[in-house]
């Protein structure tokens, strides 16, 4: 992964589905744009196109652990191109609601060497912070519940872990991507916030906003 | 077995393909045979989403990646002889022509079996453009000059590519086979020996 050498400033937020990542990220925008910061969001599979394609190869159960990696690859270098590129060299904060190591940890858990996916996304710049919100499975099971009321096939790892029961093969898909993304942020080298995802709302609201300034006057 | 048969456009592919497929009953697979999936890629690349080398290569990739899943995978599972109209090869010189390094690229396809045979079907830039003239405005433009005189350019554009199908070739374990001189039944008789 290359050094991140534009004028913005690029910070990324990780966990599981149901840690709370994209609430904390809208607030963060309100916080850094009451600020004065000027700020882009963007998150995984927005593409208006490619996630189209990837609603379309969803619907059909089409996907197979190369082609989930790949396509998922398509509507992250889309976005980089055209929105996190232009921004940063504007000299404006992005904010990402997932990275490369959503990649990382999912397709890995399909079964995708991450030598592979790493080589993958090579071109991507090294966050500048990354916020990881820890959440134990459990936790975040009843969350998403709770939001969706329902467990789709793929987002529940129906197509590793098997789909005759989409709850026991959420828990251990995401289980399985919980310890993928600890391997990935125990490296020194990068700038990271990890949260428990149990704290209240207020208080990773918080730490996230610290966090989110001293990165940007880094 | 899995045969590939790459080169520029206009150096024989499709003719010796349909003349292998006609003789020995090889299952033909064109690298863009998951149509679904493929009709997006037309889509962007008429409305100009593609433009970009990175998301184009990318495009490309998973266009591959779900031929190779859906179409490939399963025919040679189920014991079928398959020669591809165009391959891994194909997929690196695209990726070099627009910048990509190599090595991204090598990566980036290396899920993909390696042919039993390949076969690069090499010809001159002037004779394969007698052949086929000079494709529709959408080849057209991938042209990586851009200027008025539209022979120079995609005569540019081949020679460039010619150059990096050679390269790779030569690098690999493929069969270049120089078609200027030889007939369609030339070339057939040959590669026939090869499976031989």
């Amino acid at each position: 992964m290359s050094q991140t050498t534009r004028n913005g400033k690029l910070i990324v937020f990780e966990g599981i589905s149901g840690c709370g990542k994209s609430s904390q990220l809208v607030l963060l925008n309100k916080h850094l744009e009451k600020d004065g910061f000027q700020v882009i969001c963007s998150s995984w599979n927005s593409d208006p196109t490619v996630s189209e394609i990837i609603s379309y190869c969803k619907r059909s159960r089409a996907f197979t652990p190369i082609t989930w990696s790949i396509l998922h690859a398509v509507d992250f270098a889309k976005r980089y191109v055209e929105i996190v590129l232009p921004a940063l060299d504007k000299g404006m904060v992005v904010l990402l609601d997932r990275y490369i190591y959503t990649s990382i940890a999912r397709d890995s858990t399909r079964g995708i060497a991450q030598s592979y996916i790493q080589k993958l996304y090579e071109y991507a710049v090294k966050p500048d912070g990354i916020i990881y919100i820890r959440t134990p499975v459990e936790v975040a099971f009843h969350r998403r519940l709770d939001r969706y009321n329902k467990l789709a096939f793929y987002s529940s790892g129906g197509d590793v872990f098997g789909a005759d029961n989409l709850e026991n093969s959420w828990k251990l898909y995401n289980e399985a991507i919980s310890a993928r993304y600890d391997e990935c942020f125990s490296k020194a080298c990068l700038n990271i916030l990890q949260i428990d995802g149990t704290e209240s709302f207020d208080e990773i609201a918080g730490k996230i906003y610290a966090f989110a300034i001293n990165t940007i006057r880094m | 077995m899995l045969i590939a048969v790459d080169g520029i456009y206009g150096a024989g592919k499709s003719t010796l393909i349909q003349q292998l497929s006609n003789t020995y009953n090889f299952k033909v697979v064109p690298w863009n045979s998951c149509k679904e999936i493929h009709s997006y890629f037309s889509t962007m690349r008429k409305q100009g989403e593609l433009d970009d080398p990175l998301v184009y290569y990318m495009m490309l990739l998973n266009d591959f990646a779900f031929t190779y899943e859906k179409v490939v995978l399963p025919l040679t599972q189920n014991g079928f002889d398959i020669v591809m109209d165009r391959y891994i090869i194909s997929l690196a010189v695209r990726g070099e022509m627009r910048g990509l390094p190599l090595d991204y690229c090598i990566n980036s396809f290396s899920f993909a079996q390696q042919p039993d045979i390949s076969i690069v079907l090499d010809t001159s830039v002037d004779t394969a453009i007698a052949r086929r003239g000079i494709p529709d405005q959408s080849v057209w433009k991938i042209g990586f000059k851009a200027c008025s005189n539209q022979y120079s350019s995609y005569f540019d554009y081949l020679s460039d590519m010619r150059y990096k199908y050679l390269s790779y070739a030569k690098e690999g374990k493929s069969v270049v086979l120089n078609t200027d001189n030889m007939s369609c039944q030339d070339v057939f008789c040959h590669v026939s020996n090869l499976l031989k």
